[in-house]
């Protein structure tokens, strides 16, 4: 019965195994039945088969398919001659070398429950399937299953593998996680369904969505999946979010001007000095206008004006700005006077302190996944001060409740940071200013319950100790070299997988975790929502420009027949009766694109060009 | 180094003036001639269906030796005859000799080997009749040296095929005979039919000798000459002329087992050779087991198989 057998030479670790009848899958789970040492867990590393009868040399005689058929016919089944054969490597290491004749055969759930099973589902997020383990389904907890559905080939497919629990709870010793795959690798999927786990267990969670398309009101299939409409909350900068410039204190100021570009040592002095703490967006900007003023004009002839000037108004406008001048002017050179001025209009005019961020951090106590959007610029500049505004809160609730001193500090929740294209936020090289604040919540934050999950194209590019702080790691299909090159030094994916990562499949991933010192192969399930805009460029365009030619063709058939001589009557008609301004050749661009599309017929005259109706 | 270019020189003059006559013969001519002597037909293979009718009743028959020891009379050979019907296993029957045991004079030696060989083959060939119950044996080489080398097992194998109507060929590939010369006086006598025969059959094209009667043997054995792949040579089939009016049948069935791109020797003629071999080690083992370890190494450990291969 037993048709599989460990082969060849043998150590504690690995061996090989071939058998007649059996194919293998790579990261199938099999046991080894060791006399000696008993039950043993293994799995599949690396897959071969052959047949003696079909070699590979090119001498030697080599049969072809009629042959093959006509021995078949007679008893002489070639074909069956194959040899399956395979690398398993355990799960754990064994204290002696794997006798070689062992027996294989496939294991029953319980037997290898603990490899997969570190959580419980109440405290897991369920990011899919585990890959070729469906040998082991039925076997399985009833609870486990037709938790998922995968989509795969262009069709839903019913669970039929081990379920992938991702630790939630577990995160309290192994915090962040990072997401690292090429473009069209099931990446941005990936992220949709932590999201809608993180949602479902209604973890308070901060998206940064530069690409505006993590919204989850679109369902992505019809009788599948849980409705998010109430968890989550979309905030635009600049709409309904931004920062209250009165809440700011000095050092958050200086942080948000470095974001335009960095301070010099004299420009951080002066805004020490110019800030007041409490104050308003007008309060700053006019103190920086008059204090320029004054440097511009100059004291001595400030002097003269004021004494100068009849209009009292005037007088009174000049003596504000001697006065500003007198207190700041020797403290604040004019030169940085000048370049905090344009650092702060740069942020004016994005638009970022339009707003307050008190809806966010209501929604994220109430905790619901908060979505921000904007332009990747303005995101920049507000993540960094959200990062550190949100994560201040919580470390001085913490802090204070190890004190003792809970009850005067405000509760803030624990809550995750979810951000794609993480090389711009937190670069390998380069000063951007949330580098720092990832940074110290990427060392620090498992203390105060704050996460990271950081996505990126291209991990080579991310700064190499937040990196190292993702203690998961899911890893789709990724191209190049370098990225694959920091992925090996980056996680514990072996030899024969690093070799597969080019050709994953489009939603697979190989999920390395700290935890466990063993990636998984997983297939990603199903998202339950879809992005809102799937409506295809050159699809648009064609829709866009065949509604004008409609429209145009409305307005325009009244008159026709249109002469050549006629488009400049035809164009006063047509913007009397219509307001629509055409220009000559407008209308002969247009009127030939109708003829071209056959709405209308031409003609050459002597005269010109005629268009007629059809 | 020029004698032996001087050597091959003269070779080369003395070949070509031996088979001057055969050379200058038309190759239509010669096919011309070949119609005296039997039958130039030209087949095609058996159709899938009938084959079909023949699943596990192909019996591919085939023996091996291998010796371990040096010189006379300090070694052990052994034989082992095979018959499959399929991959899966078959019937093995083993014997040894040596000369230190089995009183084998020095001139007997190669006639004792042979004997012993063709036995072993024969008897899996009998055990296969009530076993396997064949309708076809193909044996590996021509029939009559069965008959030469154990002639009463021979008889009892031939009596039971006859009796039972189950065909039994022999596939040659080296054809080592020279009827052919005698019989065509354009031809020299001292060409064998194997030279004769080069290139001289299309692919698929048998030649049904008329003769069955060769003064050697007590039986008559009809045979023909068959080209079954591109490759230009020919092999012989044997079967019992009692049997004679199945060798057309006989050769289609070799062609339905040829492959076209072959050397021209049916696939179960490897097949069958590749189960039967008498692995080296395995030999090896067996000996080092039970004889004494010094004995070994003196008697039958040939300084010839220590040699490293690093220098081949």
């Amino acid at each position: 019965m037993n048709e599989m057998k460990v082969v060849g030479v043998t150590d504690q670790r690995e061996c090989y195994i071939a058998s007649r009848t059996k194919s293998f899958r790579i990261h199938e789970f099999l046991i080894v039945e060791d006399p000696s040492q008993g039950d043993l867990v293994s799995q599949v590393v690396s897959t071969k088969s052959y047949n003696r009868f079909m070699p590979l040399s090119a001498e030697g005689e080599f049969l072809d398919n009629e042959m093959m058929e006509n021995l078949a016919k007679i008893g002489f089944q070639l074909d069956e001659e194959s040899v399956y054969i395979a690398k398993l490597r355990l799960l754990k290491d064994a204290d002696y070398p794997i006798e070689t004749g062992s027996g294989i055969r496939m294991p029953e759930f319980s037997e290898v429950r603990e490899f997969f099973l570190t959580t419980t589902l109440d405290k897991a997020l369920i990011l899919g399937v585990i890959r070729n383990t469906d040998g082991m389904y039925s076997s399985m907890d009833e609870d486990l299953k037709h938790l998922v559905k995968t989509f795969e080939k262009h069709r839903i497919f019913e669970q039929k593998e081990v379920p992938y629990l991702l630790d939630l709870y577990g995160m309290q010793e192994y915090p962040h996680i990072g997401i690292f795959g090429g473009s069209g690798s099931g990446k941005s999927f990936g992220m949709r369904v932590l999201l809608e786990e993180l949602m479902q267990k209604r973890i308070p969670t901060i998206v940064l969505d530069p690409h505006y398309e993590m919204l989850f009101e679109k369902k992505a299939f019809e009788n599948y999946g849980k409705n998010y409409v109430e968890k989550y909350r979309v905030f635009e900068i600049g709409k309904n979010v931004g920062v209250k410039f009165e809440d700011l204190n000095t050092r958050e100021l200086k942080n948000l001007l470095n974001t335009s570009s960095k301070l010099s040592e004299a420009m951080d002095g002066c805004v020490d000095f110019l800030h007041r703490p409490r104050e308003g967006v007008t309060s700053f900007q006019m103190r920086l206008a008059r204090l320029k003023q004054g440097q511009d004009i100059g004291k001595e002839n400030l002097l003269k004006r004021i004494a100068s000037t009849p209009d009292p108004n005037e007088k009174e406008d000049y003596q504000r700005t001697l006065a500003i001048l007198q207190k700041y002017g020797d403290k604040c050179p004019p030169s940085s006077v000048s370049g905090i001025i344009w650092r702060f209009e740069k942020l004016v005019r994005l638009g970022i302190f339009e707003c307050n961020s008190e809806n966010l951090e209501q929604a994220l106590k109430a905790r619901r996944l908060c979505v921000v959007q904007g332009a990747t610029k303005i995101i920049q500049v507000y993540s960094t001060f959200l990062m550190s505004r949100m994560y201040e809160k919580r470390r001085a609730y913490r802090d204070a409740l190890i004190d003792g001193k809970d009850h005067m500090e405000e509760y803030f929740p624990p809550f995750f940071i979810v951000t794609d294209e993480c090389h711009n936020f937190s670069p390998q090289d380069g000063n951007v200013s949330s580098k720092y604040i990832i940074r110290e919540i990427a060392q620090e934050g498992r203390k105060y319950g704050v996460f990271l999950i950081l996505a990126t194209q291209r991990p080579s590019l991310v700064d190499s100790t937040v990196t190292a702080q993702l203690n998961t790691k899911l890893i789709f299909r990724t191209t190049r070299s370098s990225d694959i090159q920091t992925i090996s030094e980056e996680t514990d994916l072996n030899k024969e997988e690093l070799r597969q990562l080019p050709y994953l499949n489009t939603g697979d991933v190989f999920v390395s975790q700290a935890q466990v010192g063993r990636s998984m192969f997983v297939r990603v399930r199903a998202a339950h929502t879809d992005t809102p805009h799937k409506t295809h460029p050159f699809e648009e365009l064609e829709t866009i420009s065949s509604q004008h030619n409609d429209s145009f063709y409305e307005i325009v058939r009244e008159y026709f027949p249109i002469k050549d001589m006629e488009l400049m009557e035809l164009s006063k008609r047509i913007e009397e009766k219509t307001g629509i301004v055409y220009t000559n050749y407008q209308l002969e661009q247009k009127l030939d694109l109708l003829y071209q599309q056959k709405k209308c017929e031409k003609r050459n005259t002597i005269f010109g060009r005629e268009y007629y109706e059809i | 180094m020029s004698d032996f270019f001087d050597m091959t020189g003269k070779l080369n003059t003395l070949l070509q003036e031996k088979y001057r006559s055969y050379r200058l013969l038309d190759r239509a001519v010669l096919r011309k001639e070949l119609e005296h002597v039997g039958s130039l037909q030209k087949l095609a293979p058996l159709p899938k269906e009938e084959l079909e009718e023949y699943f596990h009743k192909i019996c591919a028959v085939d023996g091996s030796n291998n010796r371990i020891g040096g010189n006379f009379p300090h070694y052990v050979d052994v034989f082992r005859g095979c018959c499959i019907r399929d991959l899966k296993d078959g019937i093995f029957v083993e014997n040894f000799l040596t000369p230190l045991l089995d009183e084998i004079a020095r001139e007997e030696e190669i006639t004792r080997q042979k004997k012993m060989l063709a036995q072993v083959e024969v008897e899996a060939a009998l055990q296969a009749l009530e076993k396997y119950t064949p309708k076809v044996y193909m044996m590996d080489g021509s029939l009559i040296r069965y008959e030469i080398s154990v002639p009463e097992l021979w008889e009892t194998f031939r009596k039971k095929t006859l009796e039972q109507n189950i065909l039994v060929v022999g596939v040659i590939e080296d054809i080592k005979t020279n009827h052919l010369a005698k019989q065509i006086p354009l031809v020299d006598s001292f060409l064998y039919d194997r030279e004769i025969m080069f290139h001289v059959l299309e692919y698929r094209e048998v030649l049904l000798l008329q003769q069955t009667d060769y003064g050697k043997s007590k039986y008559d054995y009809s045979s023909a000459f068959l080209r079954a792949s591109a490759d230009p040579l020919t092999i012989g089939l044997d079967m019992f002329s009692e049997q004679k009016q199945y060798l057309k049948w006989m050769s289609r069935f070799v062609l339905s087992l040829t492959d076209e791109h072959s050397r021209g020797v049916p696939v179960l003629i490897d097949l069958v050779d590749g189960a039967c071999k008498v692995k080296k080690e395995v030999l090896e083992q067996m000996m080092k087991r039970s004889l004494s370890r010094d004995l070994y190494e003196i008697f039958f450990h040939a300084t010839r198989s220590k040699r490293s291969r690093l220098y081949e």
